[in-house]
């Protein structure tokens, strides 16, 4: 039997903010994103995917593969959780979490959460948040539960029920290697790793496992604490031309690149 | 302040770790002279994480300030770094100031749309530099000491059958003059492709938004972005892409950016020299009849 938990967050989808948006939301002080659609983080979401790949490349060698996923968040993570227990997911927690920028508390309330379920082969998660972008939540659950963290992990697959093979990227470099477990791995950027979509039957099915509720009690201490925000402008406020008429834009960006000395 | 600079071996590229924490010291007034540069020494082969900070929390007792360059490995050692040592840590640092004891660090969050200021308190102080950050300086002023791998430190990382190699990388994407760089909008492989030929017949290198990449339209290694290709080109035409600052914080040192988007709203419209409110794709197909 291997044992992985995912943690996975949900998260706004920031490209709808426009430009005066963050000005303003910057300048009052008050950074409200709940009013935006949100979605997995694109790393969690290929680490969901690729936990389940591996469950079934398992399975495909007569081993048993349980999965687990947690995320701290409000409530909006429980549709996901949900469609996390349709795909195969036996245990799916959510810890009741409003913090962001605080990645040494979040990680504690994961690492508490994960030490009480019983020892996990490998905990997997998305190496970096797009709101906090700091990269050191699933490097700090590893330091606090003592297992070691790969990080920038693209694949990883079913070895023996003591070992995985795992390929990462670090920096201008690619690695593959048979590595031991326990393991925390930080999946970095997977092409075409969406997460599958259930069945209705499937959904069905789980319908009747419930989604576990944490009340965490966390005393950790950020070392770095959040002051404010400022907004970063980088307009160039360029001259705007109408491109309704392609040819007529194409002869003026034509015009302009010759201008430039990139065309001749 | 005692203040030490690590340049790791996780890297065959030395000198752009170099070049990224010389810049960070340079911009934020900091004395070289009062800089130690510890460099780990040894083959990407040999680099381990696990024993680097072994290595680094012997070598780096009574830091105040400990600066990491801004690639994968120095981000982990910087975090890691300070879990260990009790200090504090935060990633792709752009400046930091000092008041009464107290490092005031800004970096962009909000996947770069805004710059956020933290107040770092517990040493050691350990940071990364954001990778925008980078200048022509070798650290030579600077006190060097190379710190030796030796047995006593292990690699917890019990593995075997490693291989290891140089990622692929796209020729001359990072240098270029003149790049195209195709968004989410073309939203499939063949409109890709497509520009890619275009791209060619302009004389330009093709890169992309992670939407593209992700997708698997476009090779991994055509990336622009914070965790791709950092390019400055003469001109950079965006295609169909938004423009969010993750995709633009690999664009913004482009000399002239032409945006072409049917959004007149996308972010990219007002961050850009020329903002062309059009069909990309007829566009450039149009661009590449007149050529």
């Amino acid at each position: 039997m291997i044992r992985i938990v995912n943690c996975f967050k949900i998260e706004p989808e920031l490209d709808k903010v426009t430009n005066e948006e963050w000005a303003e939301a910057a300048q009052n002080g008050q950074i409200d994103l709940s009013f935006l659609k949100s979605r997995i983080n694109l790393q969690d979401e290929g680490a969901l995917e690729l936990a389940l790949k591996f469950k079934d490349a398992a399975a495909g060698a007569g081993e048993e593969c349980q999965l687990s996923a947690i995320s701290a968040g409000s409530k909006t993570v429980n549709n996901t959780l949900q469609t996390l227990a349709a795909l195969g997911y036996t245990s799916t927690d959510r810890i009741v979490w409003g913090e962001e920028f605080s990645p040494v508390r979040t990680a504690r309330v994961i690492a508490d959460a994960i030490l009480d379920k019983e020892e996990q082969d490998m905990i997997i998660c998305g190496g970096q948040s797009g709101t906090g972008s700091n990269r050191s939540v699933p490097l700090l659950i590893s330091d606090m539960l003592g297992i070691p963290c790969i990080t920038g992990v693209t694949e990883f697959t079913y070895v023996s029920d003591k070992e995985v093979k795992v390929t990462y990227s670090r920096d201008d470099m690619e690695v593959t290697e048979i590595v031991s477990m326990p393991l925390v791995m930080a999946i970095g950027d997977v092409q075409k790793a969406f997460l599958r979509v259930p069945t209705l039957m499937q959904r069905m099915a789980s319908m009747s496992q419930p989604v576990g509720e944490i009340n965490p009690e966390c005393n950790a201490r950020e070392g770095a604490t959040l002051k404010g925000f400022r907004y970063l402008d980088q307009s160039r406020n360029g001259e705007l031309i109408d491109g309704s008429n392609p040819v007529d834009a194409a002869q003026i960006i034509l015009d302009r690149l010759k201008e430039e000395g990139v065309v001749k | 302040m005692k203040i030490f600079a690590i340049i790791n071996g996780s890297s065959q590229d030395r000198i752009s770790q170099r070049n990224n924490v010389a810049a960070y010291f340079n911009s934020n007034e900091i004395n070289l002279d009062d800089v130690e540069v510890l460099e780990l020494s040894g083959e990407p082969s040999q680099y381990s994480a696990e024993a680097a900070l072994e290595l680094l929390v012997e070598e780096c007792q009574g830091a105040d300030l400990i600066v990491f360059p801004g690639n994968d490995s120095g981000s982990e050692l910087a975090v890691r770094l300070a879990a260990r040592t009790g200090g504090s840590s935060l990633t792709a640092v752009l400046e930091t100031t000092l008041d009464n004891m107290t490092l005031t660090a800004t970096k962009k969050v909000y996947a770069g749309n805004l710059l956020a200021d933290y107040s770092m308190e517990k040493k050691p102080w350990c940071i990364s530099v954001d990778r925008s950050l980078e200048i022509e300086e070798n650290l030579e002023n600077a006190r060097m000491r190379v710190l030796e791998f030796s047995d006593k430190y292990t690699n917890k990382l019990a593995s075997r059958d490693t291989i290891i190699c140089v990622k692929e990388k796209q020729e001359g994407l990072a240098q270029a003059e003149f790049v195209l760089a195709c968004g989410q909008g073309f939203n499939k492989k063949e409109a890709v492709e497509r520009a890619s030929e275009i791209a060619d017949n302009l004389g330009a290198h093709l890169g992309a938004s992670r939407p593209v990449v992700m997708n698997a339209w476009a090779p991994m290694n055509s990336l622009i972005g914070v965790s791709g290709n950092m390019i400055k080109p003469q001109v950079c035409i965006t295609a169909a892409a938004s423009g969010s600052p993750a995709f633009f914080a690999g664009i913004e040192k482009s000399k002239t950016i032409i945006a072409i988007n049917q959004d007149e709203k996308a972010q990219i419209m007002s961050k850009s020299d020329m903002a062309v409110k059009g069909d990309a794709k007829a566009i450039l197909e149009a661009l590449d009849e007149l050529l």
